[in-house]
């Protein structure tokens, strides 16, 4: 039987293009259905109950919850596959415990993503997930001191490193801006820095936090935006 | 009719370029990472480029092709379109557009 899969992604041409490689598989894969991103596409999710959602998933953290949050609403039993331009660590460790199956970056192969629904559909128990990275990336991240921070420490940085005053990261995170500088102190102490400058380096040094994280802001405005919209 | 599909990341370009062959069968099309763009426009002679603005092709290099495709990815894929002497802007420009310039590139060239 057919693989029941969506297709969600904000580039027509190119989310037109991956639907016409899906079909040319003949029976494997059936799509039954593609959209942009947001309400068009909870919207499908929910009306087809796909057996695989192929997602777009390029925004930070805090949006990227709310998006697979809304995802799992709209069809629970769905697998998801996200497609990405974000290649650090954390962000693959975090889509990880939202339980997404597949993480692939953009830079794969489309061979590699038709190998990952295969690979999803034998395996049906999702115990393991696949990750599809460029290898440099892979080898460029390191075990330093970024690892121990705390989701939110992280997500604090990641403002910091977007521009943010302790105010406007407290807005956007709502937040007391006293609970910012405590978090900043903690971040501080913990990967051994002194200034937000510093710590934003040693971040993107250590692959903490990635650059498009930092420049997709510039797209999508100052902070995360709103969720339902996951470009 | 020769087209160059040298856009980024890969999966884009694998995914353009499978949508023209599916299409407009008797293409030649070729794809290539932009950073050995400028050899495969030498080599291959497109009459068509696809490619987008995260890479900075010479001008030069631009000027050789007659008609060309380029993909802003800073906005929803928006797209500048050079063809026939004019250049044209798309918002989220689809498959259906895309084939559109194919189709008038190769009128104009007088061959499929």
């Amino acid at each position: 039987m057919a693989v029941r899969v969506v297709l969600v992604d904000d580039h027509t041409m190119f989310r037109e293009g991956l639907v016409s490689i899906l079909s040319s598989r003949g029976g494997g894969i059936e799509v039954v259905g593609h959209s942009s991103t947001g309400e068009e596409a909870f919207a499908l999710l929910h009306q087809n109950s796909p057996d695989l959602v192929i997602t777009q998933i390029d925004v930070d953290l805090h949006m990227a919850k709310e998006v697979l949050r809304r995802i799992r609403e709209a069809s629970p039993d769905s697998r998801i596959v996200v497609l990405t331009i974000f290649d650090n660590l954390r962000y693959v460790q975090a889509l990880s415990k939202l339980g997404i199956d597949a993480y692939i970056h953009k830079t794969s192969s489309t061979r590699e993503l038709v190998a990952t629904i295969d690979s999803l559909m034998r395996e049906p128990q999702g115990e393991h997930m696949v990750v599809s990275m460029p290898r440099g990336s892979l080898e460029r991240m390191s075990e330093g001191p970024m690892g121990t921070l705390s989701e939110r420490e992280t997500e604090v940085l990641v403002f910091v490193a977007r521009g943010l005053s302790n105010h406007q990261i407290a807005t956007e995170m709502h937040l007391a801006e006293a609970t910012v500088k405590r978090h900043l102190a903690n971040i501080y102490q913990k990967v051994g820095v002194r200034s937000r400058s510093e710590a934003t380096r040693l971040a993107l040094q250590e692959m903490w936090i990635g650059i498009t994280e930092i420049t997709q802001a510039d797209l999508d405005g100052a902070g995360p935006g709103s969720p339902e919209v996951a470009r | 009719m020769r087209v160059l599909v040298v856009l980024t990341p890969l999966m884009y370009r694998e995914a353009i370029a499978h949508s023209l062959r599916q299409h407009r069968s008797a293409l030649e099309v070729r794809i290539a990472a932009p950073e050995v763009a400028e050899e495969n426009l030498k080599v291959f002679a497109p009459h068509l480029l696809l490619h987008d603005d995260t890479y900075g092709l010479e001008r030069a290099a631009l000027e050789s092709v007659p008609s060309w495709v380029e993909i802003g990815y800073s906005d929803s894929m928006d797209a500048w379109i050079y063809s026939g002497g004019h250049l044209k802007k798309y918002e989220d420009i689809s498959t259906d557009i895309l084939l559109g310039v194919v189709d008038e590139v190769a009128e104009r060239l007088g061959r499929p």
